[in-house]
């Protein structure tokens, strides 16, 4: 049984299928395309279960796929804890389930020679290329400084390079388009610009003394980062729901189920339950609908739809039951998920006994919300200040979008959890700024930054944003 | 919450692994009304921080009886504090990596003898059998001591916290003392940032941080907060017991009893101060130095990175003394990055002074009169 989707209405995935090769998980041969991750390649395959909890021995597999949550650890050629998620398929790679902690073979036997992590300048370093970051490179570089633009992705466009759909919002900010080809946009106008670098595959892992940034280029490298400035673009971190077995395989996050399915056109299952229907459990259930994949249900606890009511008519339209009042208890399975068991809740959000309900599901996408990702603006000692309706704990900062510390801007949903719309009004305005700051001058961009940031205003006027209005002034300086 | 004018028999300033072990021992031994304050959150300061070291192969008379009455003191806390602690005596591996480094080592196995301590002296062959991942090349020799151990500070402090607390005895976090009432030579009153209180008397256990409680009362004790570097790996099945540590390349790790591997560097080019962020030094010089002493180790990933301070005196040995200037003061700091190991002795020392009773080892050797005096002999067994 393949999980590979062969025909998608709007995506094209030859380019990921080139090279076929074979490897090995557990003794076993299994095939892939050279370059896709282990665990997607496993996943095509059927096969969920990756490794076992080092304390308890329960079943985990894939959950983030973004290299974030070691949920997908294997033995890689005799090395232990590697990230099935972030490790191409190789031809004859031999690969072994991970059982709880893991030996190390004693090969080694005189010390690898290993180098200094080499440092490098720039004025402007922007991390984190959705939609915030990536605008925010281009408007820089505009107004003429030299950029350099880090993303752990091995595309340009965060988020969007997942979204299928045509967003909403303004023209100005590309509302129309689908989401997959703002990316593209985006990263034609970067392409054309001289004076940005772009680093795909490059996490940044480490910040210290002296506003030195260590980033793990392609992967493999350590290099020292030294800016004159910073704009913090790395969008939000999923939230997840607890319930009972809510680690068994199978089991995952929107964002986890949108790259495998979107990037790497691999379906997350067959047939599937979704929790939540906030805007992004609607999307994805409507994403893996047009992927083929049977959607019994969206559960939500709130007695209301938390999404868009066109997104929300959308996803009924193909006929899937929104079923609001109602949470998940259980899932059932024992190397990956079997069954899914719901029941209908009180006020007090208690399940009402005799109400439960079990789907047959191979699989369970939670879409529960998201929070900032402020682990770098943590790290850098930027004061922040929890404030619920942005998402979480969120840096404080000016209209200019510069934090307490001098010379570093945020922009996007790390600011505050919105939209792609408003994660490029504030790219514009912390890119422009950030380069103003170095004493570039262009008076139609910096008119520009000025209109942005009234758009901004408009934008949360109305009745939907106002109570993100009012929170905002709690954290501006 | 504010507090105000309440009355201690006892006012210990830092909830570090010092300032807890003083108030456990001090109620252990019968004392009643005992007070910590820490102006952070529990393990805040080095403690929490720390590699989670013990033991007593040290180099010179007053280290080495320290930690070795601390370490009969360790292996019965677990069962008097109801927590494993991660307690686990693994050993130590003490490498040289020259002819006159392994002179020293051999001087100190020679002293640590003379106190009963059974450290050996070992070819890099039999080093290797207890660590097999160790890189024998340029390894002149090795010392061992089966007794020495590792424990959890987090675990530590907490047992402790909970400890005290059922005894009888307050542990205040987010309480920062910041300054004192002085009548005549005696302390009449703590001010804190929630409040006032009265005591009898008043341990300075702030570590690092003691020389400002010292200029508080008018006092300059020579403690000098040194920045130290530390990290820690992903978790491995079990791969070798002991910490392994060398002087002369100033690199010290270990495995934890969960599988993660701790371990620190120092750097010679530290400046002292209050400089808490990691520096880019750091990883390239750990894990260069660690691949050549242990060069599977190159597999390993480093998880998380941060630091901590060393409490450093001018020679690298304990303060433990009543103040100079005023009367019902006891400092118990100056452990120069090693004071983890050694705290439940320290502990019971302090507690035995704050109870009116002798001491149960000479303090002499631990006094602050000595920097006057010049009567100062450098500690050779310190690492990073
Ligand atoms: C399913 C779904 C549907 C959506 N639909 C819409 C819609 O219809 N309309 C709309 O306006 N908005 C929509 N959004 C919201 C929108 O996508 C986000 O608000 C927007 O992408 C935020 O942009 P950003 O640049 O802040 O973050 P992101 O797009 O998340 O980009 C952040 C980037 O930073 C990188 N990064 C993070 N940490 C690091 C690091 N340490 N080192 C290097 N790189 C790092 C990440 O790889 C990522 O590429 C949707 C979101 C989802 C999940
Ligand atoms: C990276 C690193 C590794 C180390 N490894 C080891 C090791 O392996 N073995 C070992 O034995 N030692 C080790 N040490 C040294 C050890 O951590 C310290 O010597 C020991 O923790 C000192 O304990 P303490 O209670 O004196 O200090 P701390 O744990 O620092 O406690 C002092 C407390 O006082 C508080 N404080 C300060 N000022 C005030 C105030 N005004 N009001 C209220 N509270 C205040 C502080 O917040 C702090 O919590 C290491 C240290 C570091 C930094
Ligand atoms: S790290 Fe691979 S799935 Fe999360």
């Amino acid at each position: 049984m393949s999980l590979r989707i062969e025909d998608h209405p709007l995506l094209d995935f030859s380019d990921k299928r080139k090279k076929p090769v074979k490897f090995y998980f557990n003794d076993r041969e299994y095939k892939g395309y050279e370059g896709e991750p282990i665990a997607v390649a496993l996943y095509a395959n059927g096969v969920k279960k990756l490794s076992e909890s080092p304390v308890k021995h329960r079943s985990r597999g894939l959950f983030c796929a973004i290299g974030k949550c070691a949920s997908c650890r294997v033995v890689v050629n005799g090395i232990p804890n590697i990230r099935a998620c972030q490790e191409p398929v190789r031809e004859g790679l031999k690969v072994r389930s991970s059982k709880g902690l893991e030996k190390l073979e004693i090969k080694e036997s005189s010390p690898p020679r290993i180098s200094r992590p080499e440092e490098i300048e720039t004025e402007i370093l922007i991390i984190g290329a959705g939609p915030a970051g990536a605008i925010a490179a281009i408007k820089a570089a505009d107004m003429g400084a030299k950029v350099l633009l880090v993303d752990y992705a091995s595309r340009i466009g965060g988020q969007l390079i997942k979204q299928t759909h045509k967003f909403f919002g303004w023209r100005k900010y590309y509302a129309g388009y689908r989401g997959i080809k703002i990316a593209k946009i985006l990263e034609e106008e970067i392409r054309k610009r001289a004076n940005i670098e772009v680093w795909l595959n490059s996490p940044v892992v480490g910040y210290y003394e002296g506003n030195i940034f260590a980033v793990l280029k392609d992967k493999r490298k350590i290099v020292y980062v030294k800016p004159k400035k910073v704009i913090i673009a790395p969008g939000a971190v999923e939230r997840f729901a607890i319930f009972e077995n809510n680690d068994l395989p199978g089991i995952m996050g929107a964002g986890g189920a949108q790259t495998l399915m979107n990037v790497w056109g691999v379906k997350p299952g067959e047939r599937v339950l979704v929790v939540g229907s906030g805007n992004v459990g609607l999307i994805v259930s409507y994403q893996m609908a047009q992927a083929g994949i049977e959607v019994k249900a969206i559960v939500e606890a709130l007695p209301y739809i938390g999404g868009y009511f066109v997104h929300a008519a959308k996803v009924r339209r193909l006929g899937i039951p929104i079923l609001t009042k109602h949470t998940i208890i259980r899932a059932e399975g024992t190397e990956s998920v079997k069954k899914a068991i719901i029941a209908e809740i009180d006020e007090k959000w208690r399940p009402i006994p005799g109400t439960e309900k079990e789907f047959i599901v191979d699989a369970i996408i939670v879409a529960v919300g998201m929070y900032p990702d402020t682990t770098l603006t943590r790290m850098m000692g930027i004061t922040h200040k929890f404030v619920k309706e942005l998402g979480g704990f969120v840096p404080l900062r000016k209209r200019t979008l510069e934090t307490t510390r001098e010379g570093v801007y945020i922009a996007g949903d790390v600011s505050c959890i919105e939209e792609a719309s408003t994660a490029l009004m504030e790219g514009i305005i912390a890119g422009i700024n950030a380069a103003k700051s170095l004493g570039y001058n262009n008076p139609v961009l910096e008119n520009e930054a000025q209109e942005a940031i009234k758009d901004l205003e408009k934008f949360r006027s109305g009745p939907r944003y106002a109570h993100i209005k009012r929170a905002l002034e709690n954290v501006i300086i | 919450m504010l507090i105000s004018n309440e009355k201690y028999d006892v006012i210990i300033i830092g909830a570090g692994s010092i300032g807890l072990m003083t108030a456990y021992h001090f109620l252990k031994m019968g004392g009643k009304s005992v007070i910590v304050l820490e102006k952070g959150y529990l393990g805040c300061g080095s403690t929490g921080r720390c590699g989670g070291g013990i033991r007593e192969q040290w180099g010179s008379p007053e280290n080495i009886i320290l930690a070795k009455k601390s370490i009969d003191i360790w292996e019965k806390l677990p069962k008097e504090l109801e927590d494993d602690l991660e307690f686990h005596q693994g050993g130590y591996l003490i490498l040289a990596f020259s002819e006159e480094e392994a002179e020293t080592l051999k001087q100190n196995v020679h002293l640590q003898h003379k106190f009963g301590i059974n450290s050996k002296i070992l070819t890099p062959e039999e080093a290797k059998e207890i660590v097999p991942i160790l890189n024998t090349s340029g390894i002149v020799l090795a010392t061992y001591n089966k007794r020495d151990a590792k424990a959890s500070p987090f675990r530590t402090l907490f047992a402790l916290k909970k400890k005290i607390e059922e005894m009888g005895g307050k542990v205040l976090t987010h309480t920062e003392v910041i300054g004192f009432k002085v009548k005549g030579k005696e302390v009449k009153e703590v001010i804190t940032t929630r409040g006032s209180l009265k005591a009898n008397l008043v341990v300075n256990a702030t570590g690092a941080w003691s020389k400002i409680i010292g200029k508080m009362l008018g006092e300059n004790l020579p403690v000098e907060p040194y920045r130290h570097e530390i990290m820690v790996t992903e978790r491995l099945s079990h791969l070798f017991d002991p910490m392994v540590i060398s002087f002369s390349k100033g690199i010290y790790f270990q495995q934890m009893p969960r599988g993660e591997i701790i371990g620190g560097i120092g750097n010679p080019e530290e400046k002292p101060g209050f400089f808490i962020q990691p520096t880019s030094w750091f990883p390239y010089h750990f894990a260069k130095t660690l691949i050549e002493i242990a060069p599977a180790l190159r597999h390993v990933r480093m998880l998380r990175h941060w630091t901590g301070y060393y409490e450093v005196t001018p020679d690298a040995k304990p303060i433990i003394d009543y103040s100079e200037v005023i009367n019902n003061v006891i400092h118990a700091t100056g452990f120069s990055g090693h004071g983890f190991m050694v705290s439940p002795m320290v502990g019971k020392i302090v507690a035995e002074m704050l109870l009116g009773k002798s001491p149960s080892i000479d303090i002499e050797p631990y006094s602050i009169r000595r920097f006057r005096e010049g009567r100062i002999v450098r500690e050779t067994g310190v690492v990073g």
